[in-house]
């Protein structure tokens, strides 16, 4: 289903409005977002084709068509191919408001095919939780794949985003541990999920926790330094936005701004291997079939 | 929070001051970064463009530190954090002669959006293990990208807006309320109803007549403010590991600076643990407003907090005007 008069260009949508037209009806299904409304209050962006909207509408639908009956995993193809269509600095990414319009205003359909929950004794009518469509950036439906992209990447590598984010609980929970954000760190966990040492769920969480605890008093960094990005050449990749066509089948290329150095990743791993044998592993002592209920979201997700 | 080390740090005091910054190699006025309030503002009006930034900081930690014997593989670093942009920088810093430890952060202005905070850390080699902390400031630099003075955000943001204008259709449904309180983005913000007669005259008046008005006025607008933002901010409360975590930005601004007026007896963790009980309990108890509408009266009349708060209401009516 694509929606009728999908806009052209993109534009920010003040959270204001957002959090007035979620309704219950509308989460559910029932009721219509009234469009003409949303669009009164949208402010323009600058008129580069930067904000062309075409291009992305066209890679959801297609994710649709893909990953019908099976949306979870559209999030491993869309993950990175959505950063590189919508090349963004992080200062922009930031912006809860050009969440908001994509959500709202350009696929709406996108958002309830991908987050519907399933109905519960409590819940009996599914719905779609209103952080999806305004929320923090690790559940909000297209910040989470945009920063996980931004996250995961190594350099102009999307491998690591796609191994990242078939796991759900990379997206849920360790997308928002800070240490994600010292880039070796990301790239040794994801190394350890791409060669099965951490498997499920639980053991991705109990990995991150036990290096998330470790990291309180260690400098991650003195071990393993990073280079600084090229700012640079992040730039030049964004302005080539209306010359790159991104690819379906095979996966795009992200901003040349420099890889991770595989020597720190490498100094990493056992470290890492070490906290992770120590570590508590929800399940992995006692068969209880409780599920992890600290984070809400994972509810909504299958 | 105090992080409990199971080894021995270090003992005295690191301090972390700037030296100076650039914008784009120009190097920005003294009047622009605040050692009281340990904030480096990038905000220039002449310069909105500016594309990289460069501060020097300094480190100087206690003579115990360099004893051989004591600490191996002693390194300095600052580690500057913006949680909005989730981005961290580790930059390590040199001896110098005098002992003290320098380096340079570059900030790229499509990096950040509000602030980021700057701390210093010393490691060491500890039973093996290399790059342990060993000791952190306490207080943390600000690098502050949307004000252009120097001092750590204290007020709400202020507009004048005619809410009956097509400009500002979300402002529509009010058109007929002298102020509206906008607590659901990144930031909170006030609006002043200057399509409402009288508001912006008694408002900018500055006769001593008008002045009592004035006084009530704030006064009130402060209230419901308070009281809104408060509670907005009870809902921003994550649970992680059955913990309520605070929120962190101005929601726990906000909640750190009224839960010890709506819970007196508690400390500030068992607070949050409070205030998150009662609301997922959904006892939206009379009591509970009471108390929430005192916190945020004491607000409110702080005398420095509502003279702030004129204040701000001024000079945002100069701004727009």
């Amino acid at each position: 289903m694509t929606i009728a008069n999908a806009p052209t260009r993109l534009a920010l949508l003040p959270d204001s409005v957002v959090v007035k037209h979620l309704t219950l009806g509308v989460r559910t299904g029932s009721e219509k977002l009234p469009q003409a409304a949303l669009a009164k209050a949208c402010v323009a962006l600058d008129e580069t084709p930067r904000w062309e909207a075409a291009q992305i509408r066209e890679l959801l639908d297609e994710a649709m068509r893909r990953f019908d009956g099976s949306a979870p995993e559209a999030d491993a193809w869309l993950a990175p191919r959505l950063h590189a269509v919508l090349r963004l600095t992080r200062r922009e990414a930031a912006d809860s408001r050009l969440w908001n319009f994509l959500c709202l205003m350009l696929a709406p359909d996108y958002v309830f095919w991908r987050h519907l929950s399933q109905p519960t004794v409590k819940k009996p009518i599914p719905e779609v939780s209103s952080a999806r469509y305004h929320g923090t950036f690790h559940i909000q439906a297209f910040a989470r794949l945009w920063w996980a992209a931004e996250l995961f990447r190594d350099g102009d590598d999307y491998r690591p985003v796609e191994i990242a984010c078939s796991n759900q609980d990379m997206l849920n929970t360790v997308l928002r541990l800070e240490i994600i954000h010292h880039r070796p760190t990301a790239q040794a966990i994801v190394h350890m999920l791409r060669r099965k040492v951490v498997h499920t769920g639980r053991e991705v969480n109990a990995l991150a926790k036990a290096v998330n605890a470790a990291g309180s008093t260690l400098l991650y960094e003195i071990p393993a330094p990073d280079e600084i990005p090229d700012a640079d050449a992040y730039r030049a990749w964004i302005d080539e936005v209306d010359t790159a066509l991104v690819p379906y089948d095979s996966l795009p290329e992200g901003p040349d701004d420099g890889g991770v150095p595989s020597f720190a990743v490498d100094v990493l791993i056992p470290l890492f291997e070490k906290l992770y044998v120590d570590a508590p592993v929800r399940g992995r002592e006692q068969a209880s079939p409780i599920e992890d209920t600290a984070s809400p979201e994972a509810i909504f997700d299958y | 929070m105090k992080t409990l080390f199971p080894y021995r740090t270090l003992f005295g005091e690191i301090s972390l001051e700037v030296k100076e910054a650039r914008l784009d190699g120009k190097l920005l006025p003294l009047t622009m970064i605040s050692v009281m309030e340990r904030v480096v503002a990038l905000h220039q009006i002449e310069r909105d463009d500016w594309e990289r930034a460069r501060v020097v900081f300094r480190m100087r930690t206690p003579e115990e530190l360099m004893k051989p014997d004591e600490w191996a593989d002693v390194a300095c670093a600052a580690v500057l954090a913006e949680k909005k942009t989730n981005l961290r920088i580790v930059t390590p810093l040199k001896r110098q002669p005098d002992g003290s430890w320098i380096g340079v952060i570059e900030l790229h202005r499509d990096w950040h959006l509000g602030q980021a905070e700057v701390e210093g850390l010393v490691t060491a080699t500890v039973d093996g293990v290399a790059g342990r902390v060993i000791a952190r400031t306490e207080r943390h630099w600000t690098v502050d990208l949307q004000v252009h003075t120097p001092t750590r955000k204290k007020t709400v943001k202020t507009l004048w807006a005619d809410f009956a204008s097509d400009d500002n259709p979300y402002l529509n449904p009010y058109r007929m309320d002298p102020w509206a309180i906008e607590a659901a983005g990144d930031e909170p913000i006030v609006y002043l109803n200057s399509g409402f007669e009288g508001l912006q005259f008694i408002l900018e008046s500055n006769t001593r007549a008008d002045r009592a008005v004035q006084d009530t006025l704030a006064g009130q607008i402060a209230t419901d403010c308070w009281t809104a933002l408060f509670n907005t901010a009870t809902y921003a409360i994550d649970v992680e590991d059955d913990q309520p975590q605070w929120p962190g930005g101005w929601h726990e601004s906000v909640l750190r600076r009224m839960l010890p007026d709506v819970f007196p007896n508690h400390s500030p963790d068992d607070a949050l643990s409070e205030i998150f009980e009662r609301r997922s309990a959904g006892e939206g108890g009379g009591e509970l407003q009471t108390q929430i509408l005192h916190a945020a009266i004491k607000q409110a009349r702080t005398s420095k907090s509502l003279g702030t708060f004129i204040r701000t209401l001024r000079t945002i009516a100069k701004e727009e005007m």
